[in-house]
C-alpha cells in the first residue's frame, strides 16, 4: 500500500514530454525522448509484488477522478513502460516531431487506461488513444493512409460513444462511475453497451476490420506503437471489467481462427501482421471469457509476451518497408544476404508467436490452452490448436520465406536502416528469450497468485500452477510445429501470395456507412426540393416585398447603430476563409479542439 | 552491411534446400518416435507419481491425442488443409485488387 501513495501514473511523463517537444530543438531529440519511458520503468518498477491501492486524482465537479494499482494494473503496466521504451528507441532517427507527439499522446492513453480507476478517467484516456493513433495513421502523409485514418477514426469514434453511453446510462442507474468487475449472470444492457465499445478496440470480429485495415497504412514507427497498446488496453479492460462472460470466450475463439484465416491469403507483410494481432489477442479475449484463475492469467500472460513479439514483428516488417519502400510480399525476395539481422531478429519473434519452446510465445500460450482445456472447454481448446499452427503457417514460414528467400536478390537499391532500429529489435529479441527461458520472470506478474487478493469474484478460482517445461510439452510443440514446417513445403507453390488484398468487414462498415449517408441526405434532398418549388411560386412575391420593407429599416436604423460591427463580421469572415484550407485532416483537427473547448466550456458552466 | 558473414552464409543455406530438408525428416523421425514412448494416457495406474516435474504428462484433451502421431497428423493435416481451401477456395471470392480503397467513386 505505502508504494501506491507515491505513484505518479506514466501517462503524465509522456504527455509532458509530448507538449514540451515543440519547443525542443531537433538536436536534443533523442536525449529527451527516452525519458517518459525511463521514468515509466522506474515507476512501475517501484511498486512491489501484491501492491495495491486507489487514489484520487482530482475532484472534478464533484466527480472524484480515481487511479488504482494493483496485480492486473501492473502486469499490464510493466509491459507498457518496456515497449514504449523499445518503441522510442525504433524511432529515434525521426526528426518529424509530430510523429513523435502523436506516439507520445497515444502511449499516455494507454497507460491512463490501465491505471484509471473510474469510467470517466478511462474514457476521457480512451479517447486520448484513438486521437494519438489516428494521427499515427495520418502521417504517413499518403492518400491511402488518409482515408484509411479516416476510416480508422470514424470507427474509433463509434466503439468510444458505445462506450460513453454505456458509462452514463450507468451512472444514472447505479449513481456511480466505479470501474469494477461485472457479473455475468446480471448484467444489463448498459454493461453490454460498456462491453460493445471494449470489444471494438479488442477488434473482436465483427468489429475487427478496422485493424488489418488501418495499421498497415500508419508510419513505419507507428505501426509499432499501435500493435501494442490498442487492443492490449481492450485486453486490460476486459480482464478487469468482463472475465467469466461465455460470449467472450466463444468470440475469442472465433477471432483466433479468423485471423490466421485471412493472414493465410495476405500479401501485405504488415496487413499479414495485423491480422495475427486479431488471431492473438482472440487467445487473450477467449482466456478472460473462459473466466478461470488460469485462464485469466494465461490471458495476461499472453497480452506481456504478445506486446514484445508483436512489436518486434512490427519492426521487422517496418525494416523491410523502410529499405525496399515496399511491404508486398509479391514484390520482395532473396533480401536475407543483404538484411541478416532483420532476418534473424524477425525469427526470433516470429518463433515466439508460434509458441516454439524456449521462446515468450510458449510459456504464455500454452498457459492458456492448458487452462481452457483444464476448464474442459475442449473445442475452444482445440480450435486455439488450430489457430497454433495457422499462425506459424503464416507468420514463421511464409512471411520469412517470401520476404528473405524465395526468389533470388533482386538487387534493389536498399536504404540502410539506422543503428536505433537495429538497437531495439536487439533489445526485443532478447527480452522474447529471456522471458522464455524465465518464464518465473513473467509469471511472477500475473493477477492471480497465493497471497494476492483477488480482484474479481466472477473467476473461478482453481490451481494456477502450471510448468510449460515439461518432456511432454517439449515434443508437443516441436511435434506441431515440425509438421507444419513439412506442411509448408509441400504447399509451397499453392500458398504463393498474390498481389490482392481480401475483401473484411470494412466493406460492409462502408456499405452501412453509405446506407447512412443515402437515409440522412435523400430525404433531406427531397423536402429541399419541395421548399424550392412552393418558395418559387408563393413565397417570393411575398419575399420581395418583405425585403423591400427590411431594405428600408436596414437602411435607416441599423446601419446607423451597427455599421462598424459590419466591418467587424466581415474581418472574421476572412479569418474562417483563410482557415479553411480544404485539407480533411485539418477539418478534424479543427473540429477535434473546438469540441474539446466546448466540453471544457460546458463542464465549467454546469 | 553489403558483404557480411552471416549474410553470406545464410544466402548459401538458401541453395541447399535438399540438405536442410533431410535434416528436417530426420528431426521429425525422432520427434515420432519419441512420441511412441512419451505421449497422454486415459488411464494412469493407480499411485502414479511423475519422477520429477519435467516427466509429468498431461491428461489427454482431445480424446485421440493418446494416440501417439497424433501432432504430427494434426500439424500437417491442419497447414495442408488450411492452404488448400483457404488460397483454392476463399481467395478467389475475397480477392480484390489493391487499390481497392483508393478511387473516388
Amino acid at each position: 500500500m505505502t508504494a501506491t501513495s507515491s505513484f505518479i501514473n506514466p501517462a503524465w511523463y509522456f504527455l509532458a514530454t509530448a507538449f514540451v517537444l515543440p519547443f525542443t530543438p531537433r538536436g536534443a531529440l533523442k536525449w529527451i525522448l527516452p525519458l517518459p519511458a525511463i521514468l515509466a520503468i522506474a515507476s512501475v518498477a517501484s511498486l512491489g509484488f501484491g501492491d495495491h491501492g486507489t487514489y484520487s486524482v482530482v475532484k472534478y465537479l464533484g466527480i472524484e477522478l480515481t487511479g488504482r494499482v494493483d496485480q492486473l494494473s501492473i502486469v499490464f503496466g510493466h509491459v507498457f513502460a518496456i515497449q514504449s521504451l523499445l518503441g522510442i528507441l525504433y524511432a529515434l532517427h525521426l526528426t518529424e516531431k509530430p510523429q513523435h507527439m502523436a506516439a507520445l499522446t497515444y502511449v499516455a492513453g494507454g497507460f491512463g487506461c490501465v491505471f484509471a480507476g473510474d469510467y470517466l478517467s478511462l474514457f476521457l484516456f480512451w479517447e486520448l488513444m484513438s486521437v494519438g493513433s489516428t494521427f499515427l495513421v495520418w502521417l504517413n502523409n499518403t492518400q491511402r493512409s488518409t482515408k484509411a485514418g479516416f476510416r480508422y477514426f470514424l470507427f474509433h469514434t463509434l466503439g468510444g460513444l458505445f462506450l460513453l453511453a454505456g458509462l452514463l446510462l450507468r451512472y444514472r442507474a447505479l449513481n456511480t462511475f466505479a470501474f469494477l468487475p461485472v457479473d455475468p449472470s446480471t448484467a444489463a444492457y448498459y454493461d453490454y453497451l460498456i462491453l460493445l465499445g471494449f470489444c471494438v478496440n479488442a477488434a473482436v470480429v465483427p468489429l475487427h476490420a478496422w485493424l488489418p485495415d488501418a495499421y498497415p497504412e500508419a508510419t513505419v514507427t507507428g505501426a509499432v506503437f499501435m500493435s501494442a497498446f490498442t487492443t492490449k488496453t481492450a485486453v486490460y479492460v476486459l480482464a478487469r471489467g468482463f472475465a467469466g462472460f461465455e460470449v467472450l470466450a466463444i468470440a475469442g475463439t472465433i477471432m483466433c481462427l479468423y485471423g490466421v484465416c485471412y493472414a493465410t491469403i495476405e500479401n501485405n507483410a504488415r496487413r499479414i501482421l495485423a491480422y495475427h494481432i486479431v488471431s492473438q489477442v482472440g487467445y487473450m479475449v477467449a482466456g478472460i471469457g473462459i473466466g478461470t484463475a488460469m485462464t485469466v492469467n494465461g490471458a495476461c500472460a499472453h497480452a506481456y509476451a504478445h506486446i514484445l513479439y508483436k512489436g518486434l514483428l512490427f519492426m521487422g516488417a517496418g525494416c523491410l518497408l523502410y529499405a525496399t519502400g515496399t511491404a508486398k510480399l509479391n514484390e520482395l525476395g532473396g533480401l536475407v544476404r543483404r538484411m541478416p539481422w532483420v532476418f534473424v531478429c524477425y525469427m526470433v519473434a516470429a518463433v515466439s508467436i508460434s509458441g516454439m519452446p524456449f521462446f515468450n510465445g510458449f510459456v504464455s500460450k500454452t498457459m492458456t490452452i492448458a487452462g481452457a482445456a483444464n476448464a474442459h472447454r475442449t473445442w475452444l481448446a482445440f480450435g486455439m490448436e488450430i489457430a497454433a499452427v495457422g499462425t506459424f503457417l503464416s507468420v514463421g514460414l511464409k512471411l520469412p520465406y517470401f520476404a528473405f528467400f524465395a526468389k533470388p536478390d533482386s538487387g534493389r537499391v536498399l536504404k540502410p536502416i539506422p543503428w536505433n532500429m537495429y538497437l531495439a529489435m536487439g533489445l526485443g529479441s532478447g527480452l522474447c528469450l529471456l522471458t522464455g527461458l524465465y518464464p518465473d520472470f513473467l509469471y511472477k506478474l500475473l493477477p492471480f497468485q497465493e497471497g494476492l487478493p483477488v480482484y474479481s469474484t466472477f473467476v473461478a478460482q482453481v490451481p494456477t500452477t502450471f510448468h510449460p517445461y515439461t518432456l511432454w510439452h517439449l515434443i508437443q510443440s516441436f511435434l506441431l510445429l515440425g509438421f507444419t514446417g513439412l506442411g509448408f513445403y509441400v504447399m509451397r507453390t499453392v500458398i504463393v501470395p498474390h498481389a490482392k488484398r481480401n475483401l473484411d468487414f470494412e466493406y460492409y462498415y462502408i456499405l452501412a456507412g453509405k446506407f447512412f449517408f443515402a437515409a440522412v441526405s435523400k430525404p433531406v434532398a427531397f423536402v429541399d426540393a419541395i421548399w424550392g418549388e412552393v418558395y418559387r411560386t408563393i413565397g417570393l412575391k411575398a419575399l420581395v416585398d418583405i425585403a423591400c420593407g427590411a431594405s428600408i429599416f436596414d437602411k435607416k436604423a441599423i446601419d446607423g447603430v451597427l455599421d462598424n460591427s459590419v466591418y467587424g463580421v466581415g474581418a472574421i469572415g476572412r479569418g474562417v476563409a483563410k482557415s479553411e484550407t480544404g485539407r480533411l485532416q485539418t477539418y478534424v483537427a479543427t473540429a477535434m479542439l473546438v469540441g474539446l473547448a466546448v466540453f471544457a466550456a460546458v463542464w465549467f458552466i454546469r | 552491411m553489403e558483404h557480411n558473414g552471416l549474410g553470406d552464409w545464410l544466402e548459401g543455406q538458401r541453395k541447399k534446400t535438399g540438405l536442410w530438408l533431410t535434416l528436417l525428416l530426420v528431426a521429425l523421425g525422432l520427434l515420432v518416435l519419441a512420441n511412441v514412448f512419451v505421449h497422454p494416457t486415459a488411464h494412469e495406474p493407480a499411485g502414479h507419481q511423475a519422477v520429477s516435474v519435467f516427466m509429468e504428462i498431461d491428461h489427454p484433451h482431445f480424446g485421440y491425442d493418446v494416440y501417439p502421431g497424433f501432432w504430427a497428423v494434426f500439424g500437417f493435416g491442419v497447414a495442408v488443409f488450411m492452404t488448400v481451401v483457404l488460397k483454392k477456395i476463399a481467395f478467389p471470392i475475397l480477392g480484390r485488387s489493391e487499390d481497392m480503397y483508393d478511387r473516388d467513386e
